[in-house]
This record gives structure tokens, sequence and C-alpha cells, in this order.
């Protein structure tokens, strides 16, 4: 055998080894980082989801506010109007 | 989050988003201040209309923003004050509350002193639903100033913040709709 042939042989073998080696990793990399997505998007949905659940706690506090607002005036106003009477 | 949960949850935000632009306020003013109010409210309504932006342009309400322009009650006299709770949403807005003046009194009874009248004039959803006259001196007029007192000192104050909390809220619900929207 040629000493050629020998290193021919041997660089064959190498490209092989790394060929099988880069394209290995390479799935394996983009299915691990296809998971680390989905498990980082579930994540952030859920972060929105406790959000949302907030301000609408939030929000009934302030509605209940703003009812007994408007309520506080309509009485005062009713009973301006029964004192009509009272005072004329 | 799949196509169809994503938007069942926009909607869901926008409503939301939609309820909260709908704010109460607690406003007094004078013939002096009423255009410097006005002007405030106007500034106040038009930064909601500008931070719901996504909302208004959801349901297709840019028209009607732009067209709700705030107006309230005023009285022909040299002097008034008025107490008015407002409430505005991005297309309307309504008001309850009273306006009054001062007109001729009379002499009290017990000591000689002049003692004017007070004229009111009473509104409910915008309508104006009575008018009184009150001797100044009366329960009556007692009961007006201490809510006077409590409108500006306490009620008023307290839903300023109380506001400042809602717009945040707002902002955040607007946010998380710019974020799903994309």
């Amino acid at each position: 055998m040629k000493r050629w042939q020998v290193i021919l042989d041997l660089v064959c073998d190498v490209a092989q080894y790394l060929n099988e080696d880069i394209s290995e990793q390479t799935t394996n990399k983009k299915g691990k980082n296809k998971q680390e997505v989905e498990v980082e998007e579930e994540e952030q949905d859920t972060a929105d989801l406790d959000d949302v659940r907030e301000v609408i706690r939030q929000h009934e506090l302030l509605k209940k506010d703003s009812n007994n607002e408007v309520k506080r005036m309509n009485d005062f106003i009713n009973n301006l109007l029964g004192s009509d009477s009272d005072d004329e | 989050m799949n196509k169809s949960k994503k938007k069942k949850f926009i909607d869901f935000l926008m409503r939301e988003a939609r309820e909260l632009t709908t704010f109460n306020f607690l406003v007094s003013y004078s013939l002096t201040t009423r255009d410097t109010l006005l002007q405030q409210q106007d500034d106040y309504r038009k930064g909601v209309a500008y931070t719901a932006y996504p909302v208004a342009n959801y349901y297709k309400l840019e028209k009607d923003v732009l067209n709700n322009i705030i107006e309230l009650p005023a009285m022909v006299a040299s002097q008034y004050m008025a107490f008015f709770a407002l409430e505005v949403s991005l297309t309307s807005y309504n008001y309850s509350g009273f306006i009054f003046t001062y007109v001729k009194g009379s002499r009290s009874k017990k000591d000689g002193k002049y003692v004017a009248n007070l004229y009111l004039e009473v509104y409910q959803d915008k309508e104006m639903v009575g008018t009184l006259t009150i001797k100044g001196n009366s329960d009556t007029a007692k009961l007006i100033e201490e809510y006077m007192t409590l409108f500006e000192k306490q009620l008023a104050p307290a839903r300023e913040r109380i506001n400042k909390i809602q717009l945040k809220l707002l902002a955040k619900v607007v946010k998380l709709i710019k974020k799903h929207l994309i």
C-alpha cells in the first residue's frame, strides 16, 4: 500500500467521524433548544396569567370604591332634593 | 398558547382594558377655575386614549374617542361653586352633582345679621333634576358645607390616588395586549 493511500483512508475516517459527531450534536442541541423555548414560553404565559389575575383583583376593588362614591353623591343629592320642601 | 387560545386571551384582555378606560373623577370648580379644570380633564382623557390606543383601534372607536369632549354645567352668576362626580369612558361621559350661588337673603331674627340664601341646581346623569333656594343659616346649608369640606379634603384626593392606580393597571393590560398581538 502506498503512503498516500494510507493518509487518504485516514483522512476519510476522520472526516466521517467528525461529520457524524457534529450532526448528532446539532440535533441534540436543536431538541434541547426547542424544549427550553417551550418551557420558557409556558413560564411566560403563566406569569402573564398571574399578572392578569392580579389586575382583575385590583380592578374589582377600584370598581367597588367608584360605586360607593357615586352612591354617596346620589344619596347626598336625594337628601338635598328631599329637604327642598323643609327649607323653602 | 395555541392560536384559538391566544385569540380568546386577547379578546379577554381587550374587554378588561376597555373597562379600565372608564375613569371616575370628583371635580369641584368655580367661575374662575372651570376652564382650567376642563382643560385638565381633556388632557387626562387624551392621555388615557393614547395609552389605550390598541383598544380603541381593536373596537374601531377612534372617531368616537375624538368626539368625546367633556362639558360641565355653569351658572349665569358673578360667582358660583360646583361639585360633580364625573365618569369618563373612551367614548362618553356622565356626571351627577350640584352647582350653587349666593342670592339675596334676609336678616336673622336672632341677631339681626344679614345671611345670604343659596340657590342650587341639582344634576343627575347630565340632566338638571331640580332647583332649590336654601336659607344660609339652615341645616341644609350646614350639610352642604360639611359635604363640600369632605369632598375637597378627603374624597377628591383619594379619588386621584385611585385613578393613578387604575392608570397603571390599564398600562399593564395594554402592555400584555401589545405583547400577545405580535
